[in-house]
């Protein structure tokens, strides 16, 4: 049988038998995700976000590895994968003793410019594909300096799995109604974020 | 909070597909006629195409070998063990060796203690009156130079007495006898006893 036809928990249980094939399928399935999530947890840490979210992804399927039965399916699979990467993540940034930098958005504009000029450079032909490159540059970018991280969080938990808010609150160990309020003020802050970032690349191009 | 605002909260729900009945419906139809509503859409449209992208960037493999490397060295983790090595462990770790230290430190000075204030049993003993024990005599008694040990015991049997004290001089013995009269009766009747008197026994000591 074909592993990528396998279930998540299908996979953990050829994984119980010592089926590294299992390990295999199930990292290609969904280390990109945890990758994504880690990194989204750890920018503006004054930690090296891409090098420690690549260590906390293969923490965590080695982790998956040494016990694949820890997943008890009470929760969607995905749900408790992103809890066990959130948990690590937080860890990690303990560990270094570091806090969210507090760096202000509207005190950042020679980074913000830079690198919406950079992109304008070495963005590709034709036209419509450097808008969409630019537009989803512009929105990391702006996911990444909102101030309050636990909205980018919820963006990204949101954006990642189709997961509902009831499952981002669990994953965060929060009530409803504060990842609700979380996403809706995210949203507002990368709106303001957008609108500046595209006045200034209108600015550069008018 | 006003329907609207209610509504616009449930947003991301209804985009992710978790959303059902007339909530659905009002979303659907606000995101038909009203142009903020399809801007907030578009945004969180956005934001999902953004991370699509994040995602695309990095690669099915990056990692699994660092993970595989992993897997194949030896584990270096302790293996577990039973509570009671646990305990023991814990015990005999450098943190508690400065107690341990002190504890054996501590049973050294209690046992010179007691080494050193020992009580002085030998004095108490020779303190000790000398008569404590001593059964009473109630007969004296003086052999025949020439008797045999074993007449003499035969005459203290039949007499149902024994020596207590002696010999003393010319030959005398004290007796104890269970019935000193009886007892003069049967040792005069022997050959080997020469006299036998009964003892006024003395006021208590």
């Amino acid at each position: 049988m074909s592993m990528q036809s396998l279930s998540p928990s299908e996979l953990l249980a050829a994984m119980a038998g010592g089926d590294q094939r299992a390990l295999d399928a199930l990292y290609r399935d969904w280390s990109r995700k945890v990758r994504v999530f880690a990194h989204a947890k750890l920018v503006r840490c004054g930690l090296d976000a891409d090098a420690i979210a690549g260590e906390i992804t293969v923490d965590v399927f080695h982790d998956l590895w040494r016990d694949p039965l820890r997943y008890d399916g009470r929760v969607e699979f995905v749900t408790w994968l992103l809890t066990l990467t959130r948990n690590k993540t937080v860890d990690q940034i303990r560990r270094h003793g570091k806090r969210q930098a507090a760096e202000d958005m509207f005190n950042d504009d020679s980074t913000f410019e830079l690198e919406a000029g950079m992109h304008a450079e070495t963005a590709p032909d034709p036209l419509a594909l450097r808008e969409t490159a630019q537009r989803h540059t512009a929105v990391q970018r702006c996911l990444q300096r909102l101030r309050n991280p636990l909205q980018r969080e919820s963006l990204t938990l949101w954006a990642l799995e189709d997961l509902s808010v009831r499952d981002i609150a669990r994953i965060q160990g929060a009530p409803e109604g504060t990842v609700k309020t979380r996403l809706f003020h995210g949203r507002l802050n990368l709106k303001s974020c957008l609108e500046r970032w595209f006045v200034q690349e209108g600015g550069r191009h008018g | 909070m006003d329907e609207q605002q209610r509504l616009l909260e449930r947003l991301p729900d209804y985009l992710n597909g978790h959303v059902e009945g007339d909530d659905a419906r009002h979303i659907a139809a606000l995101l038909e006629s009203d142009a903020a509503w399809k801007t907030q859409a578009a945004l969180l449209g956005d934001v999902r195409a953004a991370i699509a992208a994040q995602m695309e960037e990095v690669d099915d493999d990056t990692g699994l070998s660092e993970l595989k490397r992993r897997i194949a060295r030896p584990d270096t983790a302790v293996p577990r063990s039973s509570w009671w090595q646990r305990l023991g462990a814990s015990f005999l770790g450098p943190a508690l060796a400065p107690a341990l230290m002190a504890t054996l430190a501590g049973v050294c000075v209690m046992q010179g203690w007691m080494l050193y204030s020992r009580p002085d049993t030998e004095i108490a003993w020779r303190s000790a009156p000398l008569d404590v024990g001593t059964p009473a005599a109630n007969l004296e008694v003086r052999f025949s130079a020439d008797a045999s040990l074993a007449q003499v015991e035969a005459a203290l049997i039949r007499a149902e007495s024994r020596i207590v004290a002696g010999p003393q001089g010319g030959q005398r013995y004290l007796l104890q006898a269970r019935d000193p009269a009886a007892a003069v009766v049967q040792l005069r009747a022997s050959a080997v006893v020469v006299e036998s008197t009964v003892l006024v026994a003395g006021p208590p000591p």
